[in-house]
């Protein structure tokens, strides 16, 4: 029965171009991750021991540890009344609301931790553990109300409704019968916000004390602060098994949490009687008033000059600055072009990938599906520390202008393969067939169907892609070169610096990255929303 | 004109299907009727060319199409969830077929206007799939599968996935069109209503074999065995020193000299489907409306013409 498949899997010699996404995982990615770990277990003379007092190693993991489950736990329990009302009740402005719900998970970190000083600078917060865990709530509050709520909103309500017609009240209803079965998305969502928070890199660090170091953020000091190649590979080493650990229960949970989607049962009613609409009007107004306090206050910050409001900080962007070689303005420029090349290479390398997948069979697709989801348990900077260590043989890109775009497209990679391949699959081998019996060739079936289906896939992939590499920090802190500075890159050293109008700049700067991240978003969503079934 | 001979499909080292053959005849409307499991759908399969037969041959007009890959063999299929292109609208579903056959667009665009005219969709062109109802995708698959004029048009439970009231107006709705314009059709179905408002003649299958073939009023006057009988709802089947007969549901009428006890009375509307206690026997039948109390004596006779004999 799989006639149509496998002459499919001859299409453009698909075998032979699964050697480029190979090819390209190997040289920036594996090999790069090799290099740490040789420098780790090779270089110096120091003995385990001294390893880890000289890289502080027990209470970084502790601190590391702790903020991310605080900032879990703290997350899940702010995020759940809105994730409830978004599963159970329909109301006017819920595509809107939803959307302006994900804004803050989709800003560079950089722009968070700007908005984040825009709000507790004048409150004096700033460089306290309460500066870092608000962050971090921030910009996960997202994950729990579209991955639970997400689950939630297709789940069957009749086992609920069983449970009240047998005596139990809404709460208990709730928490015998609903709350289990959501326990897998629970679980989920908590682990992909631990990992996101485990790796906190730019959020500490423009954030936090110098007593406040995550293991990415121990792994930057150890390097620009002490020098200490191997000590700093030791850390990613560490951190790889750590964040490995988790990604595996991650992958356990999200196996058990899947769900059979074909039955849709509509769960979601509008709000009735009168505590229902106060219920989701009050949820839905904290809500939006907590995650968008510090993005006004950004702009408002990056607006607000002596006498009043004005675009003097915007226009400084121009002026050379003593702290760059380059006009700020430049870094705009170059992140641009950094995110078109960045994007490109995501996209050939992951549609590739992807292709290989969906329309092959064998070994390679199973190794390439695994492999090509590493660069998403990696964190940015052992990324960027990797290129670092390891891209000056067989050729020197160290200081080659294609570094930056290289290290996006390997952080991006997995977004990429992830939006185009279910799509890849989703194309039913029945659709294929509907095709074959309507007189088309396998070659003309590939043409007229999966290519149409799959090529929106592209575009939100490339827009992914373009979005990520705007906002990188973690990797791109390792590698920019001082004359040739990204918009994150030259907003973290602007908010480093103590002067007003640094942060004036800083703030100028971050409100620009905002909106050309918040328009690629826009285009993913709307590319999206437009095939209600994919 | 469709003929299969000793075809067999063996799918992961189960064979399916199992030396079956039938033709079907031009202009002809033959169901395949069998519970799930029989190899319906397989069979259906195998005659597109969409699965590889193990043995066997499947021609048309006498020119052996078995080699013959699915999208040159000029059949049509529906499919039971009807695989409609997502991508596409109501028309570019509709004309897929006919750009495949090379048709230039105003023809295409008249084709597309007819046959969605045939199915009474008419204006629906532009409308995208997903905004479409069950019934509506149902008549729009069909519309598609008809549009290139397959010589032979297969339907896979076609009216499966729909509620009872809707599936009971489509089936009508879809005899109309298959008999008006001549359509010859292999359609695969569990239900034997279906099966017998709608067929020529019915293929009853049963674990990957033929069970019997015949007329849907050959089958329903002389069904093969104790399995058919039963899964036509012919009657009620009875054993007794070495014979097995069907006792059909229009056996019985209400004026003769047996005395005959209610055991249990549904009333279905223009009938009442009654069952009755002789002796130590249990069966059931149609009576005409009327008040039969559980427990009450009738007095009936039993036509010998409707108990049927049949083979151990």
């Amino acid at each position: 029965m799989d006639a149509t498949r496998s002459e499919l899997g001859n299409l453009g010699r698909l075998r032979w171009a699964a050697l480029i996404p190979a090819a390209f995982l190997t040289w920036f990615f594996l090999y790069p991750l090799a290099s740490i770990l040789w420098v780790a277990l090779t270089t110096g003379e120091r003995s385990l021991i001294e390893l880890l007092t000289v890289t502080n190693m027990g209470p970084v993991l502790w601190f590391t540890t702790w903020q991310a489950a605080l900032s879990t736990g703290l997350t899940l329990l702010i995020a759940m009344p809105a994730t409830y009302v978004f599963a159970n009740y329909d109301f006017r402005g819920k595509s809107a609301m939803r959307v302006a719900i994900t804004i803050p998970f989709v800003l560079p970190t950089v722009v968070v931790a700007a908005a984040f000083r825009a709000l507790l600078d004048p409150v004096d917060l700033t460089g306290t553990i309460w500066a870092i865990l608000a962050a971090h709530v921030f910009y996960n509050v997202a994950i729990v109300v579209r991955t639970v709520g997400g689950f939630w909103e297709v789940l069957d309500s009749r086992p609920e409704q069983a449970a009240r017609m047998l005596g139990a009240s809404r709460w208990r209803a709730f928490t015998t019968v609903t709350l289990p079965i959501l326990r897998p998305a629970l679980a989920t969502a908590a682990s992909l916000v631990f990992l996101f928070t485990f790796t906190s890199f730019g959020v500490v660090l423009l954030l936090g004390n110098l007593g406040h170091a995550t293991v990415e953020v121990g792994i930057y000091r150890r390097l620009t602060v002490a020098a200490d190649f191997q000590g700093a590979a030791f850390l990613s080493v560490v951190q790889l098994i750590a964040v490995t650990s988790v990604l595996l229960a991650y992958s356990r949970y999200q196996y058990r949490g899947f769900i059979q989607q074909s039955l849709v049962i509509k769960r979601s009613w509008p709000a009735e009687t009168l505590r229902q609409r106060g219920i989701v009007f009050g949820t839905m107004t904290v809500t939006l008033a907590m995650l968008a306090t510090p993005l006004v206050l950004l702009l408002h910050r990056a607006f607000r000059v002596s006498d009043g409001y004005g675009l003097d900080h915007f226009v400084a962007l121009g002026e050379r600055d003593t702290a760059f070689l380059v006009p700020p303005l430049e870094a705009i420029m170059n992140s641009l072009s950094f995110a078109l090349a960045a994007a490109t290479i995501a996209l050939v390398v992951g549609s590739i990938a992807a292709a290989t997948i969906a329309y092959t069979r064998g070994k390679s697709r199973r190794w390439m599906d695994t492999v090509l989801m590493l660069p998403l348990g990696t964190s940015a900077v052992t990324i960027g520390f990797g290129f670092l260590v390891a891209l000056d043989v067989p050729i020197d890109l160290r200081t080659s202008s294609w570094l930056i775009p290289i290290a996006h497209a390997v952080v991006a990679v997995p977004f990429v393969l992830r939006s185009i391949l279910p799509i890849m699959r989703s194309v039913r081998h029945q659709l294929r067939e509907a095709a074959a019996m309507l007189g088309a060739n396998p070659r003309q079936a590939f043409w007229s169907i999966d290519v149409p289906i799959v090529s929106r896939a592209l575009m939100v992939g490339g827009a992914f892609a373009f979005a990520i590499s705007l906002g990188e920090f973690g990797a791109t802190s390792f590698i920019a070169l001082p004359d040739a500075p990204t918009l994150p890159i030259a907003i973290a050293r602007f908010l480093a610096r103590p002067s007003a109008a640094s942060f004036g700049r800083a703030m100028a700067m971050s409100a620009i990255l905002m909106v050309v991240t918040g328009a690629s978003v826009g285009l993913i969503d709307r590319l999206r929303v437009g095939r209600g079934e994919f | 004109m469709l003929d299969v001979k000793s075809v067999t499909v063996i799918y992961d080292g189960a064979t399916v299907v199992s030396d079956v053959s039938f033709m079907v005849g031009d202009g002809e409307l033959v169901a395949v009727l069998g519970p799930s499991g029989a190899g319906k759908s397989s069979l259906l399969r195998a005659i597109a060319g969409l699965v590889t037969s193990a043995a066997g041959t499947i021609s048309w007009m006498g020119s052996d199409v078995t080699r013959i890959p699915a999208h040159q063999r000029q059949f049509g299929l529906m499919f039971q969830d009807y695989a409609l292109f997502p991508h596409r609208s109501v028309a570019g579903n509709i004309a897929y077929g006919l750009e495949m056959r090379g048709d230039d667009e105003e023809k295409r665009r008249t084709r597309v206007c007819e046959v969605l005219g045939w199915v009474g969709m008419e204006g629906y062109e532009d409308r995208s799939i997903d905004t479409l109802s069950g019934g509506e995708q149902q008549r729009v698959a069909l519309a598609r599968a008809l549009a290139p004029s397959p010589r032979l048009l297969m339907l896979d439970e076609p009216v499966g996935s729909l509620d009872r009231a809707l599936r009971q107006r489509l089936t009508s709705e879809l005899r109309d069109v298959l008999r008006t314009h001549g359509i010859t059709a292999l359609y695969v179905t569990h239900d034997q209503g279906e099966a017998l408002e709608l067929a020529d003649r019915i293929i009853v299958m049963r674990d990957g074999k033929i069970e019997q073939m015949g007329t849907p009023r050959q089958l329903w006057e002389k069904p093969s065995g104790a399995w058919v009988a039963e899964f036509m709802n012919v009657g009620t089947v009875v054993n007794g020193e070495g014979h097995t007969a069907v006792i059909r549901r229009d056996a019985v009428s209400l004026e003769g000299t047996l005395r005959a006890e209610v055991i249990r009375s549904t009333f279905q509307g223009t009938y009442c489907s009654v069952i009755l206690r002789l002796d130590e026997l249990e069966f059931s039948a149609d009576l005409p409306l009327d008040d039969y109390e559980v427990g009450k004596q009738l007095s009936i006779a039993l036509d010998s013409d409707r108990i049927i004999e049949l083979k151990p």
